[in-house]
């Protein structure tokens, strides 16, 4: 379903079917940005990225491909907004109320606090996150990602986990 | 250095709150038409379709079919329906509208003369709140309705003339009424046309079919104006 074998090692990606991909990306961009317009738009623009050539992969990590694509996008917006000036935020009483696509609404205030929480994570620990936590990567597709260890993703991951549940929780350093 | 047992809970805990915000989050409809759209333009499509010059004359015939059978049927590709539905995941902003004192079968909102319907005495299902936007230049309402299970189901009327039913939606008559039903992203959009206008139906697939359309078509004897 995923594409056409050209050779022995690489296969075309398919694009009637990276509509499967589009939540999971999606999630990671929001975790990326700390968003969700910014989220929309980087979403957009990587599939764009992608679907403007053929894409030739080696293996059947479509995802992973398409979450290192995403990374890619960001780092280089990210780059090119940093040269910019940059625009005051809105005050918090003019966002717009409700920005999540989730069904319950205090389910989805927490997911919008996650991912922003995410989002201000240092970069190495966000990134091993987003990879696993976030997208579904195993540890071994995240640190072949990230250009890695497994070990080293294992305990990134773990110290990123708790820095959330801290940041989620702050009362709970107090009982330290 | 082994982990201390709190900061194993701690990271648990942390785990656990990313899961529950990954499950409650879906990419917006919106987004997946505009990528859907880019999909159409990309230059991949475009290399298949030119593979298929050899066989023209037939596509032609199964092209010209597949037109007949949409337009008898009624529909065509029209993502505004889609967009309007997306409008469900969006959740209220404004609060919900109280019941009309005149009429105890209708709200007291309406579009363009078109009132929404008061299902609290016959569903179960009450206003919870509200939210207006704006849909490729046409100003939509949407009233949520909650049922006392929690279930949540979105009526959205679009102002404006009628707009096509989502292509592939299927089609049945209910109290008089003819309703297109279809199903995306794990809900069931039910689209009909009250005084001209497009009035769209969401809520997730649990809520049975046969209750959103006896909802969508109730007229409360001749009280709910169509």
């Amino acid at each position: 379903m995923l594409g056409v074998s050209v050779s022995g090692t690489s296969r075309q990606l398919d694009p009637a079917a990276l509509g499967d991909h589009v939540d999971r990306l999606y999630r990671a961009a929001w975790a990326l940005c700390g968003s969700r317009e910014d989220a929309e738009d980087l979403v957009q623009e990587t599939f764009a990225k992608v679907l403007a050539k053929p894409r030739f992969i080696r293996n059947d990590d479509d995802l992973g491909y398409l979450l290192r694509v995403l990374r890619n996008t960001f780092v280089s917006r990210h780059r090119t907004a940093m040269r910019r000036p940059q625009a005051a935020p809105l005050p918090e009483e003019l966002e717009p109320a409700d920005p999540s696509s989730a069904t319950r609404p205090d389910a989805a205030v927490e997911a919008r606090e996650v991912f922003e929480y995410i989002s201000n994570l240092p970069e190495s620990f966000r990134d091993a996150l987003v990879a696993v936590d976030v997208v579904g990567l195993s540890y071994g597709e995240a640190a072949k990602l990230l250009g890695t260890k497994e070990a080293t993703i294992t305990s990134r991951l773990y110290r990123a986990r708790a820095q959330v549940a801290r940041g989620m929780d702050p009362s709970r350093e107090s009982v330290l | 250095m082994p982990p201390e047992p709190f900061d194993e809970e701690l990271a648990e805990r942390g785990r656990l709150l990313i899961a529950a915000a990954v499950a409650e989050t879906r990419a917006p409809l919106a987004l997946r038409e505009r990528i859907e759209a880019d999909r159409g333009r990309s230059p991949r499509s475009t290399r298949s379709r030119r593979g298929w010059r050899v066989f023209a004359p037939v596509a032609g015939v199964v092209a010209a079919a597949a037109i007949a059978l949409v337009v008898f049927a009624g529909g065509s590709a029209s993502p505004s329906v889609l967009a309007t539905a997306a409008l469900a995941t969006k959740g209220p902003v404004l609060p919900a509208p109280a019941e009309d004192q005149s009429n105890d079968s209708i709200l007291k909102a309406s579009v363009s003369g078109v009132p929404f319907p008061y299902w609290g005495d016959s569903f179960q299902w009450e206003a919870v709140g509200a939210r207006k936007d704006d849909i490729d230049g046409r100003s939509a309402k949407t009233v949520f309705y909650e049922n006392p299970k929690g279930a949540r189901a979105a009526y959205t009327i679009l102002d404006g003339k009628s707009i096509d039913p989502p292509k592939g939606a299927r089609v049945t008559t209910q109290n008089g009424t003819k309703l297109w039903v279809t199903e995306r992203d794990g809900r069931r959009i039910v689209v009909w046309t009250r005084g001209g206008h497009t009035c769209v139906l969401s809520a997730p697939k649990a809520i049975p079919e046969s209750k959103m359309l006896d909802a969508a078509s109730w007229n409360a004897g001749g009280n709910v104006p169509f």
